[in-house]
């Protein structure tokens, strides 16, 4: 058979082989076709010693014989042979007659007998344009030269001495770079690219020392010495270049026993170019613009990692890279670092004549993003955590009964179980606390909410998933370090997303559940996900994946957990998929995965850098991001929604959230349903109400909007470089954007009314005295939480502990871990001056202070950071005994003394009155621009400044704007015949294309829409309503439009407006409207 | 085709991990490079004789034109070899060869 396979294939030795055929056919033919034993001496004589095999020791005309001897009959030049293939296709794999079976060497000498014979047995050689990853045969190899190339189907592979470096085209105006050693160690395609490589007609101009392929709309240079491209528009103009000297660097290793590269390769930028994107990178600048900046790209707990980048000159990268990657922009260039790229160098560059268009060719490469459930886009109200049934109902029936508009409603961890039970995210319900999950869904969906769910990668090892899981390996070693009974499963392999998913739609979707929520999808294993490094750590201790190492696959393992989920709902029925995700990555568009900013602490800072992160996300082109409206630790405003310092940031951050693409509340440690701060803090709850209001009278506007998200390759929060991005000005502010085309949004990020006190300052040596007379506090550590047995003796200067864990940190004082441990400060405080002081402490896990021996200050839980401290009044040199007692449990450990002093706190005061309430928002060139609140206008290119009390934030209309508008709603799909406002904002010509639909189901996908164009004429002073284009069963036929100009002090604001309402039945008909 | 499985990378990773044996802990390269032929075993003395059974001349063909592996020329002589192996071990009347057989085509230790 091996013979005849090499006859078959290359018939380089076909005289021998046939002969060899004839000979051995003859002689077996000789002992007879049905006969024939398989054992003789070479001569053809009877052997003396038969061989064995198992357990029996005879001849036999076995089927591995007839098989082979009949695969020979492809070489066969007599009749006889026909007999040797007859003889094949009617023997039976099945046992002989004395009970022996050898389904091994028989069947598969068996199979491959017939499959040679069928004639179908050939080669399928690799495609060059089909898959890229293998280096291609050099069709003109120059001799003599370091330097040679040939032209491919999709592109050009070059090769520079010891380098292969293939430019491959995947859409007209996409192409793929990819540059190694001559060799690609991946052993799966791309789990980010779904295009393929496209025949785009380019031509290749050659000159001394360079080759330049040009097509419509790129031409791509490279130097014939060094490899080194340039990249230029259709019509010549440079976008961006590789370093012209070492442009890369790739260097072959081996890791975790798999042979890769360690590769960086670096850019030349022109002066101002911004350059955004790689996600939400928490330890980054808040600034999005990534120039000069130094970035670890790894995923982290508030981290959204993205190596994907826009430039304001109309190009894009993409890496396609999963390992640790780093970035760094300097004066020698901007350059991206891989720990392990198996493939080499491999990146994507999209060119646009806009900065959509580029994005809308990284949506055309990995996938586009299907639309959300309308109701997506309205209130979501997420919390840690409704702890049972009861209540979360509770909580959806009171904001109907209130009327604050909401749409889903969440349902956050431990639902299953407890956090330390084997039960983590089994998809399972704890029966006790959710009796009914049925019963539960069902009074949700009647109050016509939706509701989302978390989920975890951990699945505990108590549970039905667990166990499937194990059957077939799928869950890795490591514990995950909350519950130390839970395991991460193996998303990277089919079956393991198979099976998770089978479980979520038993446990959860078939109880009625409407969305998940998939939590710690970095992935969580050893700690919280804080520190970059440590993620990194605890994912390679994984090991190896269904797919490969974790060092290749250390980022995205929420691309392929999110595949699971999508994949699976959209298997099983037609309802949209609404998913929401801790981490996301290149791709996580077309599973519809939406990722938030994962832990935020309440702080006007992270308030501030959520917003420059959330931007380099949806500029990375990830259109659907979220994040934490108020924080979701609150530990540094005591009170938390009691404290009005508090209330004011989270009236600024929820101002901010209606303006992102999905409009979420969530956080711990407080209460924050809005309805709550009607009673507590009615001009806060009125500018809660008031913004709320405006986002679901724009639903008409934002589905329109997350149509050309799915249809256009569109991005609804954009940076201001997306619109403006020949504005230098603009491509540095991080701290205001557009809302799709119409709206600019400048969140207020700073207390105007209601300044907290900053953290009181730790208290100083000077003032503390052991009690033997020395600078500081006398410790003693003990080990236990209870001071049960006695440790370490020693002196603090000051109490200023913030010990992180091992082994970044020697235990204190003699214990031997650094939990569950308690320790007592004593000494005296001596008083500096005369009069009221606050003394407190912030600790981490409980605390107490005496002063005097008096217990002033006590909190001995189990708990986050947190301040509390007491007023005493002091005489200057007052001497006075403190004493101070904390424990550790588990967890972060934090303990500090601090004050204030009377002088302290008489500059507290003082700073409070010089507080300013005016905004300067900068309004880019190119636009003139209306104030939304009072149609006031602006040119552009100038600043305007705003007085913004709690209600009104800085938001601004481009002038040559149409916007629909609805009602005030209860939640997104109420009123669905309900008449549209649609507001002209005049100074230039507008166009805006209405969409509806089904609101919940992919019919659309089928072509089960609706869209009709409004185009206003700016210098004839006409709307036209355009035809209604396509139609679906649920459409709504006939709609009251009633169109409004905006003219300063009249139609503005989010009242409905009415002066010089010019009202129509629109019918699907074109109809004009002259003003 | 797209099968969704990288058969050339699969195949690279086990033809360089053939390349990468070098004599460490008795394991060699599981084709005798000095006679250009595939060995019985590649570990210890079945580095040193044969198996007809596991000529297969078409595959270093496919490895010297896809492999890119640096050995385009060592596969096609391999093919070459092999095939004028089966010539002599093959016998010149049945087409029968012996199980195992030195690198000359003779039955191993004359059997």
């Amino acid at each position: 058979m091996n013979i005849a396979m090499d006859y078959s294939w290359y018939a380089k030795d076909k005289e021998w082989q046939q002969g060899y055929c004839r000979r051995l056919q003859d002689f077996l033919f000789s002992r007879g076709i049905d006969t024939f034993e398989d054992q003789f001496n070479v001569d053809g004589t009877a052997r003396e010693r038969i061989m064995g095999a198992g357990g029996y020791r005879k001849l036999r005309h076995s089927l591995g014989w007839v098989s082979t001897t009949a695969a020979a009959s492809i070489m066969g030049t007599q009749a006889k042979s026909w007999k040797f293939v007859d003889a094949v296709w009617n023997a039976k794999l099945e046992p002989y007659e004395d009970g022996y079976f050898d389904p091994y060497y028989d069947g598969f000498l068996y199979l491959f007998s017939l499959m040679h014979l069928s004639g179908n047995y050939r080669i399928i050689k690799p495609v060059a344009t089909e898959n890229p990853l293998e280096p291609i045969k050099l069709l003109r190899p120059a001799a003599q030269e370091d330097y040679s190339y040939c032209v491919l189907e999709s592109g050009v592979q070059l090769r520079i001495g010891d380098t292969v470096k293939n430019i491959l085209f995947y859409g007209p105006a996409t192409v793929r770079v990819n540059e190694n050693l001559g060799c690609s160690y991946w052993e799966h395609p791309s789990i980010v690219v779904v295009g393929k490589p496209a025949a785009v007609p380019f031509k290749v101009l050659e000159t001394p020392d360079t080759i330049t392929i040009v097509s419509d709309k790129l031409q791509i240079k490279a130097d014939k010495k060094t490899g080194a491209l340039t990249f230029m528009d259709g019509t010549g103009k440079v976008l961006t270049q590789e370093r012209a000297q070492n442009h890369a660097e790739i260097k072959k290793v081996e890791i975790s026993g798999a042979p890769t590269y360690e590769v960086s390769n670096t850019f030349t930028l022109k002066p101002d170019e911004g350059w955004y994107g790689f996600g939400y990178v928490d330890a980054a600048p808040t600034k999005i613009n990534r120039r000069g900046q130094q970035l670890l790209l790894i995923q982290t707990n508030m981290g959204i990692v993205i190596p994907m980048i826009i430039s304001s000159e109309r190009y894009g990268i993409m890496w396609d890279t999963y390992s640790i990657m780093r970035f760094k922009d300097d004066a020698t260039g901007a350059t991206l670092w891989a720990e392990s790229a198996p493939g080499g160098v491999d990146y994507y560059v999209f060119a646009g004549d806009t900065m959509d268009d580029v994005i809308a060719g990284y949506r055309d490469l990995t996938g586009n993003a299907p639309m959300y459930p309308k109701q997506a886009l309205g209130l979501i109200m997420s919390k840690e955590r409704y702890q049972t049934q009861e209540r979360i109902i509770e909580v959806a029936r009171t904001f109907r009964k209130e009327q604050f508009p909401l749409d889903y409603i969440v349902q956050d961890w431990q639902y299953w179980g407890s956090d330390k039970d084997g039960t983590w995210s089994g998809m399972i319900w704890n029966p006790q606390r959710y009796p009914d999950p049925e019963g539960m869904t069902k009074v949700i969906h009647d109050l016509h909410m939706k509701l989302m769910i978390s989920i975890w990668p951990s699945v505990g090892n108590d549970t039905p998933l667990a166990h499937e899981l194990d059957q077939y390996g799928l869950r890795f070693e490591p514990l995950h370090w909350i519950s130390r009974k839970a395991r991460i499963y193996d998303a990277f392999s089919e079956k393991g997303r198979e099976i998770y998913f089978k479980h979520i739609k038993e446990g959860l979707l078939d109880k009625g559940v409407d969305a998940l929520w998939m939590d710690g999808t970095e992935v969580e294993v050893g700690t919280a996900c804080w520190n970059a490094n440590e993620v990194a750590r605890d994912i390679k201790k994984l090991g190896i994946n269904a797919m490969g190492d974790f060092s290749r696959y250390l980022n995205p393992y929420t691309l392929m957990t999110t595949k699971g989920t999508y994949e699976g709902q959209r298997a099983v029925n037609n309802q949209r998929v609404f998913t929401l995700t801790r981490s996301a990555w290149c791709g996580a568009q077309r599973y519809a995965a939406a990722s938030w900013s994962g832990d935020s602490s309440a702080s006007w800072d992270t308030f501030k850098a959520q917003m420059a992160g959330g931007l380099d996300v949806t500029m990375s082109g990830n259109a659907w991001w979220t994040q934490d409206i108020g924080g979701f630790f609150v530990n540094n405003f005591p009170g938390g929604e009691q404290n009005e310092a508090y209330r004011e940031l989270f009236t600024r951050w929820y101002q901010f959230g209606a303006f992102n693409p999905i409009f979420r509340i969530h956080g711990t440690n407080i209460e924050r349903e809005p309805y709550i701060f009607k009673e507590i803090d009615p001009e806060m709850y009125q500018a809660l109400l008031d913004i709320t209001h405006l986002r679901y009278r724009l639903m008409p506007y934002l589905y329109s909007q997350s149509w050309k998200v799915t249809s256009e390759g569109y991005t609804l929060m954009r940076g201001l470089p997306l619109d403006f991005p020949d504005d230098v000005k603009a491509r540095n502010i991080s701290d205001a954007f557009m809302f799709g085309p119409a709206f600019l949004v400048h969140p207020v990020t700073h207390a105007m009314y209601r300044m907290g006190t900053p953290p009181a300052p730790t208290l100083p040596a000077a003032f503390l005295q052991t009690p033997d007379g020395k600078p500081g506090l006398a410790v003693q550590y003990f080990a236990g939480v209870n001071f049960d047995t006695p440790k370490g003796r020693g002196i603090d200067k000051v109490v200023d502990h913030d010990w992180p864990g091992p082994p970044l940190a020697d235990p204190p004082g003699g214990l031997d871990v650094l939990n569950n441990f308690s320790a007592r400060w004593e000494g005296f405080l001596v008083a500096p001056e005369d009069g009221e002081y606050e003394i407190g402490v912030e600790g981490d896990d409980g605390f107490r202070l005496y002063l005097d021996g008096k217990k002033v200050v006590e909190d001995w839980s189990q708990a986050a950071a947190r301040y509390r401290s007491t007023k005493v009044t002091l005489r200057k040199g007052q001497k006075v005994l403190l004493k101070m007692e904390f424990y550790q449990g588990g967890g972060e450990r934090v303990m500090r003394l601090g004050w204030r002093t009377p002088s302290d706190i008489r500059d507290l005061q003082n700073g409070k009155k010089s507080m300013n309430n005016v905004m300067e928002t900068y309004l880019p060139a190119g636009a003139d621009w209306y104030d939304f609140w009072t149609n006031e206008k602006y040119e552009g290119g100038r600043t305007a400044e705003k007085e913004c009390p709690l209600n009104i934030l800085p938001l601004y209309v481009r002038a040559g704007s149409i916007v629909p508008m609805g009602p005030v709603l209860q939640y997104a799909t109420e009123k669905p015949d309900a008449p549209y406002e649609i507001r002209i904002y005049p100074g230039a010509d507008a166009t805006f294309t209405l969409y509806e639909d089904d609101n919940e189901t992919y019919n659309y996908e089928k072509g089960e829409y609706a869209t009709y164009d409004l185009v206003w004429n700016d210098s004839a002073r006409t709307l036209t309503v355009g035809p209604r284009k396509g139609a679906f069963p649920e459409m709504v036929t006939e709609r009251t439009l009633n169109i409004v100009l905006t003219v300063p002090g009249k139609n503005a604001g989010i009242e409905t407006g009415v002066a010089d309402a010019k009202t129509v039945n629109y019918i699907g008909e074109p109809i004009v409207v002259k003003f | 085709m797209d099968t969704g499985i990288d058969y050339y990378g699969q195949a690279r990773r086990i033809l360089d991990a053939m390349w990468s044996k070098d004599g460490t802990g008795g394991i060699r390269n599981v084709i005798n490079t000095e006679h250009k032929m595939i060995t019985f075993v590649p570990e210890g003395r079945g580095y040193n004789w044969t198996d007809p059974s596991y000529h297969v001349p078409a595959f270093f063909e496919i490895w010297a034109e896809y492999a890119k592996d640096g050995h385009e020329d060592f596969y096609r002589e391999c093919a070459d070899v092999s095939r004028q192996f089966l010539h002599k071990a093959c016998h010149p009347v049945t087409g029968l060869t012996p199980d195992y057989a030195e690198f000359s085509g003779d039955p191993l230790g004359g059997e």
